[in-house]
């Protein structure tokens, strides 16, 4: 009787959010706030159910998400820089997340649309790549937390772990979003990270190439 | 006539593989060892002497001609190894964790069927390793990927519990396994340079 209206499967879990097609159901009397709580709620709960609600298409989910991890990697760097000896200057590497986030989304949005001919929003990319960035900085901190307090090897232990539950996150998502064969999944996923892996060698030649211009 | 079989399914579209007997994932092992500790040494090898070919008169590159046999059984032994340890490990996290009844022989078998793809990647890898150093370190990538997405394809059919549940614990094998790795081959190779260089002084 409590169908998603999206995808016509039975909805679960608290009957607010379907487990098929990532989908909550929101009701009119909410306001942004609460629907932001609503679908963060799902990020301590349920991370791949998370992942899932991400395809929806929600501006302000986009910007929530952007904005914390652009807080959190400022606490990371400029608080705890120092002693985990991070030698980055705080304004590169925001600029960098966000940049390699929003390649990374264009080069799968690409693949998927135009090689396999999947219909897919961009923003639902970019929402997944975004709350994916957003669990592993998450993962992140709690390293730099336990770095500063015992070693800074256990920052670096403890963000490889967390590149590899991204990785797996990733794969998830792609998964739940294309709904193809195996194939698919790894030709879009290694295809859009040697893509931003060619881009970023790329900026980085040219950018280094201007510096040392500028020494000699 | 079975081992080739073996290597040749995931190409027809066999993703996961758990009913491999012991003998026949030792085997399969073994040949993947040797395949990829050769693409390893000869990639190795042509990387250096370019890197190395300014600074040639140190004789760094007579001392790596030297240790190739040793680095070759080292690295040997190192990919049967890990595939072991990785999956004694995720046998020990699902029936401690997830009370599940699994024999050690079928995850050996899924991570040995697993290792298949990404060795055949590392021989392209090898290919690019002869045109440019950047195109070889981005195919190192896309295999470590496409291992990890395989392995977690393998598992995550058998073990019944929540796929949040199933990622956190492959990645946590992944990192006590690196750990384990670099530290005891640290140790190795340090103490081979250091006997090589006790000889020379």
């Amino acid at each position: 009787m409590n169908n998603c209206f999206y995808c016509g499967k039975e909805l679960t879990e608290e009957g607010d959010f379907c487990g098929n097609c990532g989908l909550i159901k929101f009701y009119d009397q909410e306001g942004a706030g609460k629907r932001l709580l609503k679908q963060f709620k799902y990020l301590f709960t349920n991370p791949v159910a998370f992942i899932r609600t991400s395809k929806l298409v929600n501006p302000i989910f986009t910007g929530a998400t952007a904005i914390i991890i652009i807080l959190i990697q400022l606490i990371i760097i400029k608080g705890m820089g120092r002693k985990l000896h991070l030698n980055f200057e705080a304004l590169d590497t925001i600029l960098a997340i966000l940049g390699i986030t929003v390649v990374e989304a264009a080069f799968m949005w690409i693949i998927v649309n135009g090689i396999f001919k999947k219909k897919v929003n961009f923003m639902s990319f970019l929402n997944l790549t975004l709350s994916i960035q957003l669990i592993s900085i998450i993962i992140n901190i709690i390293g730099a937390i336990l770095g500063v307090a015992i070693t800074p090897y256990l920052y670096t232990i403890v963000s490889t772990f967390g590149a590899i539950v991204s990785l797996l996150l990733m794969y998830q998502g792609i998964k739940d979003f294309v709904q193809a064969d195996l194939f698919v999944y790894l030709i879009t996923i290694v295809g859009s990270f040697s893509g931003t892996a060619l881009v970023i060698s790329i900026v980085l030649k040219s950018l280094m190439r201007n510096a040392l211009r500028s020494i000699f | 006539m079975r081992i080739v079989e073996i290597l040749k399914s995931p190409f027809e579209g066999v993703i996961s593989n758990s009913q491999l007997k012991m003998k026949e994932s030792l085997i399969v092992n073994l040949i993947l060892a040797c395949v990829s500790a050769l693409a390893v040494i000869l990639s190795v090898k042509t990387l250096v002497s370019d890197f190395v070919s300014g600074i040639a008169m140190l004789g760094l590159g007579s001392i790596i001609d030297q240790m190739m046999l040793r680095m070759f059984v080292l690295l040997v032994i190192n990919f049967i190894l890990i595939i072991l340890v990785f999956s004694g490990i995720i046998f020990i996290i699902s029936n401690m964790i997830f009370k599940l009844k699994i024999s050690y022989e079928e995850y050996v078998s899924i991570c040995t069927y697993a290792n298949i793809i990404p060795t055949v990647i590392m021989i392209a890898g090898l290919i690019c390793s002869l045109f440019s150093v950047t195109l070889f370190s981005i195919v190192v990538m896309i295999q470590i990927c496409v291992l990890i997405i395989l392995t977690y394809e393998g598992l995550s059919s058998m073990i019944m519990a929540g796929k949040g549940k199933v990622i956190y614990s492959i990645a946590i094998t992944y990192v006590i396994n690196a750990i384990l790795f670099v530290a005891a081959n640290y140790y190795i190779i340090e103490s081979m340079i250091e006997s090589r260089f006790r000889s020379i002084l």
